[in-house]
């Protein structure tokens, strides 16, 4: 009788919490577009660190000076495009491009007689960050030129052995982490929104005055906020694998680890909403931490490789230890030390953690209305 | 005249009052941006230079002075190790390759044949991989220019469009301050026309016997003000800080651009408040909103670096153009196409405060 109560208690709040998110669709719309949203941002994201559009006037169309051509377009540095100088000129004062490369008219003869030649270089320096990639590369298509032509006077080259058999391209990878910090943030608001309206609205007292377990009442709670966030989840998980073409290698994995984020996230944002009270303070707390957190928690590289700073950070958080299930459940990846299930118990520690917090906090609450 | 505008300037005040009380929110509104400065340094921080441990096995001269090379180009985090503390840190994941120079470089450089540095790379996502094929070639370029005499025959005229380069983090600066008052006119201005809808005082503003306009233009200015104070406290800090110098009459530049964007926001945050009339939803969606024109204006990096169709939408962000004036401005002393930038931002400015306006005009006429 005391377990059928307990349900009973579970589901009304469940309904209860369902049907007063549905009253707030322009949020519950938001909430559940949100893990795209992070997505699409992470691309921008990405792009802003791309190859430098930059302009080639090739004064001489010979076979060397397209053979240069083609170690400026190896060198992993360079958009390019072929111009005349003039228009090469106006797209650099435009804004359009940021570099401009000319290959002299006497290039292919100097080359041939072993003669000093000389490659021009105009660039919109306006960080020293991306003017030294530029740089960069056309000194690298220069020894790579070099080294083609007079293999015996350049004979130092790089010789590269890869682990995994294939590259995986920034934008899938980086896809990955979009997906978590949807299901994080969505989690947290849809849960924090939740606990926080109780006490705007001044409903609190009944609830937690009434004679239902507060288990009951925070459980009921969490599963509303869970569904919505498992829905958001889930509109994450087709764009990641429809639109961005991550496959998960385990999708067993996939499924386990998402809905883990999912319970994780909404109890952490239970005892958020509990703690604030307020839904506009928790809405920009939320949104105003989760982007650094997700940079603090390894999304670029493993954490290993950041300063032991951030990598002290990064451990107090559960959203590293998501990163690197996530990634091994997709990519077959390993981007920490623990094992899958070590990385799993730190993950089942926290969701304890906060779901014991958070009947604490409730529980504190009382007595404080029972004073 | 004198009466409307008395009743604008009190309807401001009211706002501004209101804004002044609720102090967490002007916190919570700026948390949002800072986090964002500290996501530019973070991410500068973890796209930069990666930990690669270094294996010397020929201790000859050639070996040595690639070996400082590679130490000189500044993209890695070089540890010289030997092989076995090079596979412990690269098994341990301390590491993202091992750059290992083999015994008898020396004599292969030497005699002319083909002499391999050997990368063993983790090459978990193609950017981190990128970094080490650009970088290992670019090591190998930096020992020829220092050879003598130099077998690459081909020297770089480079010439430099602008004075004077400015550091990314430094050059990141602007866009912060442009999201720091998109995020904080949104919320506040957006949150004051909504908070009158969820009170009901809306009910006493339109029952009382003032002029609508007189109403909406009190919010207008509330947002402005506020959020111009904000903007001028940034700059001033920047400015003490030797983050932003803009002389002469630039300063002028960019005190208008601030200015514009201002009351763009402003208008901005209206017409988003009176549209959701719901305190929660305007702030979940100001925070989207700026977040998004922010990242569309190439906030995180340089529009000029941007594929095409990013710069394409750009074109459509006001955001694009006030932070490009008062980059401008601020790092590189120049006006370049300064009227373009204050026209659009004058225009949006008006856009919005008109959009505010009838949004506003409909809510209050419901």
């Amino acid at each position: 009788m005391m377990i059928l109560h307990f349900f009973r208690v579970i589901w009304a709040c469940l309904i209860k919490d369902l049907k007063s998110m549905l009253t707030e669709r322009a949020f519950l719309f938001q909430c559940i577009i949100l893990p795209i949203n992070y997505n699409l941002l992470l691309i921008l994201f990405a792009l802003a660190g791309s190859n430098a559009p930059t302009a080639v006037v090739m004064g001489d169309t010979g076979p060397y000076a397209q053979q240069f051509y083609q170690a400026l377009s190896s060198a992993h540095s360079f958009h390019l495009q072929q111009t005349t100088a003039t228009e090469a000129a106006s797209l650099l004062h435009a804004g359009e491009i940021v570099a401009v490369v000319t290959i002299p008219a006497d290039f292919d003869t100097q080359v041939a007689l072993d003669q000093p030649t000389s490659v021009g270089l105009k660039v919109n320096n306006l960080t020293t960050d991306l003017t030294d990639d530029v740089r960069r590369g056309v000194r690298l298509a220069v020894t790579s030129f070099a080294a083609q032509v007079f293999p015996d006077q350049v004979p130092i080259v790089a010789e590269e052995h890869d682990q995994h058999p294939m590259d995986i391209d920034y934008i899938p990878f980086l896809s990955i982490a979009a997906l978590i910090i949807g299901v994080m943030v969505g989690g947290l608001l849809q849960a924090g929104t939740a606990a926080a309206r109780e006490w705007e609205q001044h409903t609190i007292p009944e609830l937690l005055l009434s004679p239902a377990s507060h288990t009951a009442i925070a459980l009921g709670k969490m599963l509303a906020a869970a569904i919505i966030s498992l829905a958001a989840s889930l509109f994450s998980l087709a764009f990641v694998t429809l639109v961005i073409g991550d496959w998960p290698s385990f999708w067993g994995e996939v499924i386990a680890f998402t809905i883990l984020a999912s319970c994780l996230f909404v109890a952490a944002g239970t005892l958020l909403g509990t703690m604030l009270r307020r839904r506009q303070t928790l809405t920009i707390l939320v949104r105003g931490c989760s982007v650094p957190l997700f940079f603090l928690s390894g999304i670029f590289a493993p954490i290993s490789f950041s300063t032991s700073g951030v990598q002290f950070l990064a451990r107090l958080f559960p959203i590293h230890y998501l990163l690197v299930l996530e990634q091994h459940a997709f990519f077959g990846l390993s981007l920490n030390t623990l094992s899958v299930p070590e990385n799993l118990l730190i993950l089942v520690g926290f969701l304890a953690l906060f779901l014991t917090l958070t009947v604490l906090a409730m529980r504190r609450n009382m007595m404080g209305f029972a004073h | 005249m004198k009466a409307f505008c008395r009743i604008v300037w009190i309807n401001a005040q009211k706002d501004l009052r209101i804004w002044l009380r609720q102090w967490y929110n002007i916190a919570a509104a700026l948390l949002m941006p800072l986090t964002y400065v500290l996501v530019v340094w973070l991410g500068a921080a973890a796209v930069g230079e990666s930990p690669v441990a270094l294996v010397l096995e020929d201790q000859g001269p050639i070996a040595q002075q690639v070996a400082q090379s590679l130490q000189d180009a500044q993209v890695f985090r070089l540890s010289l190790v030997n092989a076995a503390t090079a596979h412990h840190l690269y098994n341990n994941l301390e590491v993202a390759a091992i750059v290992t120079i083999p015994a008898a470089f020396d004599e292969q450089v030497t005699l002319g044949m083909r002499a391999p540095i050997v990368v063993q790379a983790n090459n978990l996502n193609l950017d981190l991989t990128n970094d080490l094929r650009r970088a290992v070639p670019d090591a190998i370029s930096v020992y020829y220019a220092k050879t003598v005499p130099n077998p690459l025959d081909i020297s770089i005229n480079e010439q430099n469009l602008r004075s004077q380069d400015i550091d990314v983090e430094q050059f990141a600066i602007i866009p912060m301050i442009s999201l720091l008052l998109l995020a904080h006119a949104l919320i506040s201005s957006g949150i004051a026309t909504a908070r009158e809808w969820e009170d009901q005082s809306i009910k006493e503003l339109l029952l009382s016997p003032v002029s609508r306009a007189a109403i909406i233009l009190g919010k207008v200015l509330a947002g402005f003000l506020s959020t111009f104070g904000l903007g001028l406290v940034l700059f001033t800090l920047g400015y003490v800080l030797g983050w932003t110098h803009p002389e002469g009459w630039y300063l002028g530049n960019a005190l208008l651009t601030i200015a514009l964007m201002s009351l763009f926001a402003s208008g901005l945050g209206i017409a988003v408040g009176s549209a959701l009339r719901r305190v929660q939803s305007v702030t979940s969606l100001a925070t989207t909103f700026s977040v998004w024109l922010f990242f569309l204006s190439g906030g995180l990096g340089v529009m000029q670096f941007e594929p095409d169709w990013l710069k394409h939408v750009a074109a459509f962000d006001p955001l694009t153009y006030g932070t490009h004036a008062l980059q401008m401005a601020t790092f590189y002393a120049s006006a370049d196409q300064i009227t373009r930038d204050l026209a659009v931002l004058a225009g949006s400015a008006v856009l919005m405060i008109g959009f505010g306006w009838l949004t506003m005009r409909r809510g209050l006429a419901r």
